[in-house]
């Protein structure tokens, strides 16, 4: 079945249709809602009301754009409003996070896990801004449509992001130096 | 010397130095080595995969997309099932399709199925069959059997063995292939849950109050997921999680029908 028949399947609340459309691009919605929250609980409730809207919103899909992009900027405009909203920022400093499953699409599993993690510890005003630039591709200028805040906060916002990841990843190197050697010493 | 600053090293990532950088990074290999480290931070955040959600969400939102109308009832949703239909005119969901999905709009179970939910079919099956909800799931009679089948169900006294010939299958329930037991799970979950819906209206109401049921089963759902959560692949977990579903949605049914004060539909004052 073809997407835009997928698409006006889903919009009548075809079951086939829905649940198809949600298989598809399920890790897509997740992916991006589930860094932009740092945290396993509030990603799953999250993506749960991203697709509440975009169900919602099928039936004034037009095409203008690809459905994937549609689909996206719904999840991403979601989860922006959920940082926004109160009672969200409730996950505790420097917690761990969950282990996630990603699947094995490339190779390098450690240094993903490695990035995960330290990503979820980024604070949350230059996670946000780190996610969506280095990780899903927006310009400044789009960034700063989305978040309301002008392109040189978006700049800044991410360079003091990726500097405290470096920080992070290079505390994680660190300890794997120790581990290494505590290991080889032992 | 005087190193870069953290930020106007992560800014060297996408733009060029300053006439006064490049003199410095000409000078300081632990800044280039920063640089370098950097966009390969940055490399790795561009290529990081798509991730599975936890699986657990879809029955999740299934019963919200169903709540909320967005999806036409499912086989989950007591809407889907006769309970006001005729006696005996239970008939099982077309098979699926090949391609992955259910071909029947009132039993759209995805063929994508895992083996665990094979064994919570057979664990609810064995519930039901085995004199569940106090013997009012009797397989003949009133329950949804197919094509004259109850008798064997019936006569034998193991429920393993009998599963097979309900469901229309030629091979012992031991032996089926994984894509029979996916058949056999969508069949005994849509029995197990329409002779519960029977049950419900037939027995009576132990419970006065829809709005105190519906939150005592939304607590038991919530610890469900959380249990859920803990053990994704626990069948029992499963099986409960999928029962509890259905009783939920039958409680709000039930406080929408109050709630609209169409006394025909709450059936003589009694709430399910």
């Amino acid at each position: 079945m073809s997407e835009a028949n997928l698409i006006e399947g889903a919009a009548r609340g075809e079951p086939r249709a829905v649940r198809a459309l949600y298989e598809r691009y399920a890790p897509r919605v997740f992916a991006v809602v589930r860094r932009m929250a740092g945290d396993d609980d509030l990603a799953q409730d999250w993506a749960q009301e991203s697709w509440i809207r975009i169900f919602r919103a099928l039936p004034s899909f037009r095409g203008e754009s690809r459905f994937s992009t549609w689909i996206h900027r719904i999840a991403v405009n979601t989860a922006l409003q959920a940082l926004r909203s109160a009672g969200t920022r409730t996950r505790r400093e420097g917690e761990m996070p969950a282990v996630v499953a990603i699947p094995p699409r490339t190779r390098d599993v450690l240094l993903e896990n490695r990035l995960e993690s330290a990503l979820d510890q980024v604070p949350e005003g230059m996670r946000k801004v780190l996610v969506l630039h280095d990780v899903e591709g927006y310009t400044h200028e789009e960034i700063g449509s989305l978040l309301g805040i002008n392109p040189g906060t978006s700049k800044s916002q991410l360079f003091k992001g990726r500097a405290k990841m470096r920080t992070l990843l290079r505390g994680t190197d660190a300890a794997d130096r120790e581990g290494g050697m505590e290991a080889w010493n032992t | 010397m005087e190193h870069l600053t953290p930020e106007a090293l992560a800014r060297l990532v996408d733009e060029p130095p300053t006439p006064e950088e490049r003199g410095h990074l000409n000078r300081c290999r632990r800044c280039r080595d920063e640089v370098d480290a950097l966009q390969a931070q940055t490399l790795g955040l561009s290529h990081l995969p798509d991730l599975r959600p936890p699986r657990g969400e879809w029955p999740l939102l299934e019963a919200r997309l169903v709540e909320e109308g967005l999806l036409n009832p499912v086989a989950l949703a007591p809407s889907a099932f006769p309970s006001a239909s005729p006696v005996g005119s239970f008939t099982p969901p077309a098979p699926a399709a090949p391609g992955g999905l259910s071909s029947s709009p009132g039993g759209p179970r995805p063929r994508t199925r895992r083996a665990w939910q094979a064994a919570a079919a057979v664990a609810l099956l064995v519930t039901g069959a085995a004199g569940g909800a106090g013997g009012a799931l009797a397989w003949g009679g009133d329950a949804p059997v197919r094509s004259g089948d109850a008798s064997v169900l019936a006569a034998s006294d193991d429920p393993l063995a009998s599963v097979p010939v309900a469901l229309g299958l030629h091979a012992p329930l031991r032996t089926l292939s994984v894509e029979e037991a996916e058949e056999a799970v969508r069949i005994t979950e849509s029995w197990y849950l329409a002779a519960l819906l029977r049950y419900r209206d037939r027995a009576e109401s132990g419970s006065p109050d829809p709005f105190s049921r519906y939150l005592a089963l939304e607590t038991l759902m919530a610890a469900g997921q959380v249990a859920l959560r803990e053990a994704p692949a626990d069948p029992f977990l499963n099986g409960l999680l999928v029962t509890m579903n259905a009783e939920r949605q039958a409680a709000l049914q039930g406080i929408r029908t109050v709630s609209s004060g169409d006394p025909s539909s709450a059936e003589g004052g009694e709430w399910f």
